[in-house]
């Protein structure tokens, strides 16, 4: 009876996995999917990374009449199936490509939300990226430890 | 300065794999380290048994009560238990001079043993590595001649001279550890693991049953004088084991096997 239980707790954890690795790509291909139709559609916002100072030299900043700040955020978790295989790579070391998407998923999501924060900017300056670790207390508790991604962009939006 | 719109071509930033694949290719990696780990580190466990003194392995025996293999069945029948209590010494009664023989003339002295008689059909015997040797009530209902089951007993007591006893104890030792480190401090799984691998390991290798029945030849040659009980036991459970001795197939080879190695070793 005990090795029952005991062999359920098992099938339960693997079917968690089969479910999360079912569930995750799906989620995966459905974002990227987004991701892709979303870029397409503000490819004619120009975004840079350069400062005002140094676009200053190449374009007349008096042609715009209004500039906004503008920010977005993106968090996405990682699922038990990604969790499984870091795990078992950060013994032997390598790339751990599954989360390897993750980043690119927040980071292209983030800078999108960001494009449509900004309506209808002309152009996009002084863009940064930054990272934030949600969960750097969930080391202890090796079964609850969850694995998020989070995003920050911000930028200035020119407005003529 | 010109922007041109460009879509992005490829995705350099995440690295295209099979992530199914992937993780196949790491599982057999780790069960592959796994089992090389245990493997090592039982070789070095081997070669440590074979340089422990005498005394520290009577205290190693003595910090361990590992269950036996069988659940002891409740007997509340009172003329059972005296049935039982007169086998079991039968039992002590030749184990003490077989013990006498190996002390003294053989030169192979043991730890402290112990019988353990237990209830029901099963035609087995098997030394466990806390001293006790359990012998099952199906194997005295084949066996009656005193020879034959000392025979047995002799055979179990191999297992002790050559100490596979510890080596068993050393392995069910390292799974656990081994075991603990992998699945953490989940009980429910590492006492799955450990169990199921228990069965497994719940033997001892075909060389180490052949030396056991080498020291059971020279026992019972220095007891009684010759070594005829050896094949006529090992007969009588090869009738039976067609269908009844799965249960002791599980735990020594095949009685055709062993009884072609006696042939090997009187002559």
């Amino acid at each position: 009876m005990e090795s029952l239980i005991q062999l359920a707790i098992l099938g339960i954890g693997l079917l968690s996995i089969v479910v999360s690795f079912i569930w995750g790509s799906l989620n995966e291909k459905k974002h990227y999917e987004s991701i892709l139709a979303r870029e397409d559609q503000f490819l004619d916002l120009p975004t840079l990374t350069l400062s005002a100072k140094s676009i200053g030299q190449q374009i007349d900043l008096n042609a715009f009449s209004e500039s906004k700040l503008v920010e977005a955020s993106v968090v996405i978790a990682s699922d038990t199936f990604k969790r499984l295989k870091a795990d078992l790579l950060s013994f032997f070391g390598g790339n751990i490509s599954d989360y390897e998407s993750l980043i690119d998923r927040a980071r292209r999501e983030a800078i999108l939300r960001l494009k449509e924060k900004a309506g209808n900017a002309d152009l996009i300056i002084n863009m940064q990226l930054s990272t934030v670790e949600l969960n750097s207390g969930g080391r202890k508790n090796k079964e609850n430890k969850t694995v998020t991604v989070c995003v920050l962009a911000y930028a200035t939006a020119l407005y003529k | 300065m010109k922007y041109t719109a460009k879509r992005l071509q490829q995705n350099v930033n995440v690295t295209q794999t099979n992530p199914l694949k992937e993780l196949l290719i790491l599982l057999l990696k780790f069960t592959a380290l796994v089992i090389g780990i245990y493997l090592a580190l039982g070789f070095v466990t081997d070669i440590g048994v074979n340089m422990l003194d005498s005394k520290s392995e009577q205290k190693i025996m003595d910090l361990v009560n590992v269950p036996s293999n069988s659940t002891k069945s409740e007997v509340t029948d009172s003329a059972k238990i005296q049935a039982a209590s007169i086998q079991k010494g039968k039992l002590e009664l030749i184990l003490n001079k077989l013990n006498k023989q190996a002390n003294g003339p053989l030169n192979q002295p043991l730890p402290k043993l112990k019988i353990e008689y237990v209830e029901g059909d099963l035609v087995n015997a098997f030394a466990n590595p806390n001293g006790t040797i359990e012998v099952h009530a199906g194997l005295l209902k084949r066996l009656q001649a005193e020879q034959e089951l000392a025979f047995v007993l002799a055979h179990e007591m191999g297992h002790y001279a050559n100490r596979d006893h510890l080596r068993l104890l050393g392995r069910r030792g390292l799974l656990l550890i081994l075991s603990s480190t992998i699945f953490g401090s989940d009980r429910s799984i590492n006492n799955l693991f450990t169990n199921g691998f228990n069965l497994a390991e719940s033997r001892y290798s075909q060389t180490q049953e052949s030396k056991a029945d080498a020291f059971a030849l020279k026992l019972l040659a220095k007891t009684y004088g010759n070594t005829d009980a050896a094949s006529s036991a090992l007969q009588k459970i090869l009738d039976h084991s067609e269908n009844e001795a799965l249960n002791f197939l599980s735990t020594h080879p095949h009685p055709k096997t062993r009884l072609a190695d006696l042939k090997k070793q009187t002559k």
